[in-house]
């Protein structure tokens, strides 16, 4: 069907024909190719264009390496932005576009902007935005720059699969020397992992005529099934694409197209890297031009896909592994013209869908030119495990230099050109001996690019870096490596520099008078390919990016109409009902105050404190004094950090002497049990402290209201309510139907309350005979939006909403222990600094306002300065009006006085009064 | 203040079977945590560490240097015995319990945590899908128990199912 | 992924520790008088160093507290302890 397909070459499925578009065109390919390769094959030559000039680009190798060929590709409704045609597996309808073309890379209409590169050099955009303003051009810049656009489709089942694994061998290349290091390791009874990243491993042995006297495929499929034996893995279509702390392996498995690929974060005792190695341009005048393609890109292309790119063509090259590439070349009837790249100048010229080569003043047409100025091995793996190079002179390269722990480097990786002695430097590696490096029969004439010289020469195809922007980076001091790359952008395309680093830093070094060693690379990083970024996303989406705490007592939430949303990690009924929220929030504000209510309580802290030393670990953990209390009551407290700040507040229970309940904040449990933990360990001793954080085993229903001591007294404890006995701020055991339960008299709301704990598998039950013996009271359930009113209302704070990263207990007025307490606790000499001394501290105040609702943030202003905030506002359906609290400096000092409110441009005023709005003198909380 | 009802998936039951994975919940009779310096001396007989396989009803899986959660046993008072020196409390609705077997088991495991069965540890606590849990073998080497904490239980029986 | 070393129970991946301090930290017997320069070093003053460090971490999940010690530079672990003193 093509004329650029070779019968018995390649390893493409001839059985399965398969159809795609191009830029609009329709064209077929077979199953086994890339859409590069198809496209070769169908003889287009413009693949897409470069990012600066748009210049057109042809392909310029056949894997990963490729700069060249990038596409948006979509098949049934799936689109995929930036793909490399040259590793993306073609599928039948697939539909591909070149990127930063319009409408078509054969065809571009910013094509013209070459004609401005005289003036679009290195620096260009910084030298020429800066004045007046970069921003006034940087939307017109935006939208000029990137290359595919991202569909607005979202592929809601494009998920990574994230995975961790280990093994004792990875082998990373399934070339000659990864497969034999694979197999000798595997027969050697270790556990072996090869990774391939193409779908028939291989690498680079297809090109050749027999590997150890067999056919090549024979010879894979041999060591495959050897593998598999000894009980090694091979995972194809998989890419080691970096190497993370402590020798982590980061593994992307790809799959059909439109398929996420998949994350395996791999560990192994040892890492065999068999990375092979890739070509490297040849820089002279005019050499981005389409039909001028690496030598070996071209072999790989005849070996893998049977696409011979032409039968006129010319063969630039230095080194001796050009003969391999050139008799395979042969073999498929190509007629090779050599090109010796020495003999200058010579240039490269467009022809009718040819390409023109001029040397020594004879010009000639060739189908295509195969260019290879020496072999690059890779060791971006290397580099990223921390492995050092040298750089090795006769073969013109950076080689990996002492191993570092746990890899070794064979085959064309580590500089092993020669069949032979890689599979021999393999099996040693696979059984885990290191082989000295031999003496190369490879031999290559060094051939750099020359500055000064005429022309215009690529460096970075996809970037658009030239010779002359090297150049001008060196004149303008940019000369560090480092600098260069981030002047130019020279190896930040998404190649990352394979084909560019080594001749930039080459010029750099020609530039500079130093040797190619001297001024050395740039750092490698990872991804050694462009991953997507699902590939770290995953499963960590929707319910699972932040996943909440969930209540035992969640569906019967449900089933009486809840609306759920999260508060501080857990996700816990806001208000009750369908209605309008506000109208239900009031409504549960009024049950509660005028008859009961009942609240779900279970996030609240529970944390065991326990041992002969728990009583003065207490002490000093808190503010408040705790080793006074008598068994069976409650204090409150907080917990600061060592610099006087809140931490938490909370009640502490004293269950029995040597036991403690700290209730900490909902949201703050886990903070607090290692903050316990981290003081219980450091600084005391850990014998005689315990801590249980029991907060999950218990859920809690808190009555609350006038009539919570009818609701209780229903259930038919075994316990005198009767408040003289049973006062505030005390606890009492006892037992409901069987089952232990622990009744708190504490409150929240500011009205006689009673939280009455149980244990969570028994919540559904309690909260049931709750719900029953309050109906003839006018029982409400309440969420956390009353609780919040009603706390307000009497001046109680939420951690972290009325407090922030200053305040310190005697700005809320809790001033005993600062200035009392005499034993050490955490955070004591914080509140004694000049800073928490001064008169100009922010307190909690009250706000009263005749205008209505203060916005929450609202800063208190005075002489155009803010002087604190608005913590918390609500509308008091018990006070039938706006409440507020703010934190305002000086303000204990100043009640009465009225202030200033400014928020979002506008100003109101408002009355300083003390933070509490309800039940001032406590009679119905102590009730 | 919004409400996210829909956004969550209403609490499910932890059952889930396919050809190569089976999920159960199991209901241990209690769930005790005890303290003190001595008690992986004390009842070091029926302590469970990674990768251990437990055969009996009753056992003591090793938490810290100075904690293990009894299982099974008959449940003491919670508190301080000042002549032992332990601490206890009754933890028994604290963790949520499934047996996870099935080929895909130990894969779907490895999914939330960096797990190997040929390093053991003295602990069977670990972080899995984002969660403090306690990971042993219970009858066999493929069956997997995990202890999640009540109230992320949800979460990671969707991660491990999914 | 780093690799640490928890005193008890061995080796696991660095998402399960936290890290807690540098080593050495002294809290002042804020019972006596305590200048204001030296709780403010207490506070804030860190060493920051360059190669071995001697840190405490927290093993969350066994709540562990530790001494790590590490390269800073090349991420080396170097060796753990426990914090606490040796058991009776
Ligand atoms: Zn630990």
């Amino acid at each position: 069907m093509s004329m650029r397909r070779i019968d018995n070459f390649g390893l493409v499925d001839r059985a399965k024909p398969l159809s795609f578009s191009f830029d609009g065109r329709r064209y077929r390919g077979f199953d086994g190719d890339t859409v590069a390769s198809a496209l070769i094959a169908s003889d287009v030559r413009i693949l897409g264009r470069s990012f600066k000039y748009h210049r057109p680009r042809g392909l310029w190798s056949a894997w990963s390496d490729d700069p060249n060929a990038i596409m948006d590709i979509s098949q049934n409704g799936r689109v995929l932005p930036n793909c490399q045609a040259s590793t993306t597996y073609l599928e039948d309808a697939m539909s591909a576009r070149a990127v930063n073309a319009w409408p078509s890379a054969a065809r571009d209409i910013k094509g013209g902007l070459d004609l401005f590169h005289r003036w679009l050099g290195a620096g260009f955009y910084y030298k020429t935005f800066m004045w007046p303003d970069w921003h006034l051009f940087e939307p017109a810049i935006r939208k000029m720059a990137g290359l595919g656009s991202v569909s607005q489709d979202v592929l809601s089942d494009y998920c990574a699969d994230q995975t961790f694994d280990h093994c004792d061998v990875l082998v990373v290349g399934g070339g000659a020397a990864g497969l034999t290091a694979a197999r000798a390791a595997s027969e050697d009874g270790q556990n072996v992992c090869l990774v391939d990243d193409q779908r028939l491993p291989g690498g680079g042995v297809y090109q050749m005529q027999s590997v150890d006297g067999q056919d090549p495929s024979d010879w894979v499929a041999d060591q495959c099934k050897a593998i598999r034996t000894a009980g090694g893995r091979i995972l194809n279509q998989t890419t080691a694409y970096g190497v993370y702390d402590h020798g982590l392996i980061g593994l992307m498995q790809t799959h059909r197209f439109g398929v996420a690929p998949g994350l395996i974060r791999m560990r192994a005792d040892r890492v065999v890297l068999a990375t092979g190695a890739l070509d490297r341009p040849i820089t002279f005048p005019e050499n981005d031009r389409p039909g001028i393609m690496s030598l070996a890109g071209s072999a790989e292309l005849l070996a893998r896909y049977g696409v011979l790119v032409g039968q006129n063509l010319a063969v630039v090259a230095n080194h001796s592994l050009a003969e391999t590439s050139i008799a395979l070349l042969t073999r498929a009837g190509a007629e090779i013209t050599r090109i010796d790249p020495k003999v200058r100048p010579f240039k490269a010229y467009k022809g009718a869908r040819a390409t023109g080569l001029k040397q020594g003043g004879h010009a000639r047409l060739f189908d295509a030119v195969l260019t290879s100025g020496g072999m690059t091995p890779v060791i971006h793996l290397w580099r990223h495990m921390g492995g050092k190079l040298d750089w090795c002179e006769t073969r013109q390269a950076f080689l990996p230099a002492e191993t570092p722990a746990k890899m070794i480097a064979i085959g064309a990786a580590n500089g092993t050109f020669e069949i032979d002695v890689a599979l021999e430097e393999a099996r040693c590696a696979g059984i885990g001996h290191a082989s000295l490096r031999a003496d190369t029969r490879y031999h290559i004439t060094a051939l750099w690019p020359e500055p000064a010289s005429k022309g215009r020469q690529w460096i970075d195809f996809q970037h658009d870096v030239t010779l002359k922007d090297i150049e001008i980076a060196a004149q303008e001091n940019y000369v560090s490596v480092e600098h260069l790359k981030r002047y130019t952008t020279l190896g930040m395309a998404s190649d990352q520099g394979k084909t560019s680093n080594m001749a930039g830093l080459a010029a750099m070094a020609a530039l500079q008078g130093q040797s190619i060693p001297e001024v050395g690379t740039t750092t490698f990083r990872p991804p050694f390919v462009p991953v997507p970024l699902e590939l770290y996303r995953g499963p960590h989406r929707e319910q699972n990016w932040h996943p909440l705490k969930r209540l035992p007592l969640e569906n019967t939430h449900r089933a009486m109409g809840a609306a759920l949303g999260e508060y501080g990690g857990w996700l816990r009924p806001g208000w009750y009902g369908d209605g309008d929220p506000k109208t239900q929030i009031a409504a549960e504000v009024r049950a509660a105050r005028t008859s009961v209510g009942l609240f779900d309580a279970s996030p609240l802290g529970k944390i065991d404190v326990m041992g002969p030393d728990a009583a003065d670990f207490l002490n000093f953990i808190y503010y408040n004094t705790i080793n006074t209390m008598t068994v069976g009551s409650i204090r409150y407290g907080f917990m600061l950090t060592e610099a006087g700040v809140i931490y938490d507040d909370g009640v502490v229970t004293r269950m029995a002497h040597n036991h403690f309940v700290v209730s900490c904040s909902s949201s703050h449990v886990d903070g607090v049990r290692m903050h316990l933990e981290a003081w219980r360990q450091d600084g005391h001793d850990p014998d005689n402290i315990y801590i249980h954080d029991t907060t999950q085993h218990w859920a809690t229903a808190t009555i609350t209201g006038p009539k919570a001591r009818h609701v209780l007294n229903s259930l038919g404890l075994d316990i005198d309510l009767d408040g003289a006995v049973f006062a505030h701020m005390s606890l009492r055991e006892t037992q409901w139907q069987g089952t232990h339960v622990r009744i708190a008299r504490v409150s929240f709301s500011g009205d006689t309350s009673f939280e009455v704990s149980i244990r969570a598998s028994r919540a559904a039950s309690l909260w049931d005979a709750l719900v029953r013996a309050g109906a003839p009271f006018g029982l409400c359930a309440i969420g956390i939006e009353a609780m919040s009113i009603m706390r307000a209302e009497k001046g109680y704070i939420i951690i972290g909403k009325d407090t922030d990263g200053e305040t310190m207990p005697h700005d809320l007025g809790f001033a005993g222990p600062r200035i009392k307490k005499t034993s050490a606790f955490l955070g004591d000499r914080s509140l004694h600094t000049d800073k928490a001394n001064d008169k100009a501290r922010r307190q909690l105040v009250g706000l009263i306002s005749e205008n209505g609702l203060l916005p929450t943030g609202a800063h208190i202003v005075h002489a155009g300065q803010s002087r604190g905030y608005v913590t918390s506002s609500y509308d008091s359906p018990t006070l039938n009006g706006p409440i507020a609290l703010a934190l305002i400096a000086n303000g204990h000092a100043r009640m009465g006085e009225a202030v200033e409110i400014w928020h979002l441009g506008e100003t109101q005023t408002a009355e300083i009064c003390a933070p509490c709005f309800f039940d001032i003198k406590g009679e119905q909380l102590h009730a | 203040m919004r409400d996210d009802s829909a956004r969550w998936n209403a609490p499910s039951s932890l059952d889930y079977a396919s050809d190569d994975l089976s999920v159960i919940e199991v209901t241990l009779p209690s769930q005790i945590w005890v303290s003190g310096t001595d008690v992986l001396q004390i009842y070091k007989d029926k302590l469970v560490s990674w990768p251990d396989i437990v055969a009996a009803q009753n056992y003591a899986l090793a938490l810290r240097r100075d904690r293990l959660l009894l299982v099974g046993a008959a449940q003491p008072l919670s508190g301080f015995n000042i002549q032992q020196g332990h601490a206890t409390s009754d933890v028994s609705d604290a963790y949520k319990v499934i047996d996870i077997s099935g080929k895909r088991a130990f894969d779907r495991l490895r999914h939330g945590a960096e797990l190997n069965l040929d390093k053991p540890s003295a602990s069977v606590m670990r972080r899995a899908f984002g969660v403090d849990v306690l990971l042993y073998r219970v009858g066999t080497d493929a069956r997997f128990r995990l202890h999640v904490p009540r109230a992320l239980m949800q979460s990671v029986f969707q991660q491990l199912i999914s | 992924m780093q690799i640490f070393p928890c005193p008890f129970c061995g080796e696991r991946n660095e998402t399960e520790f936290h890290f807690a301090g540098e080593l050495g930290k002294i809290r002042p017997d804020t019972t006596a008088d305590v200048e204001a320069d030296a709780w403010a070093r207490y506070l804030y003053t860190q060493r920051n160093e360059k190669g071995h460090v001697r840190e405490v971490w927290m093993h969350i999940p066994c709540a562990e507290l530790f001494v790590l010690e590490r390269d800073s530079v090349t991420m080396d672990v170097l060796g753990s302890h426990p914090l606490r003193k040796p058991p009776k």
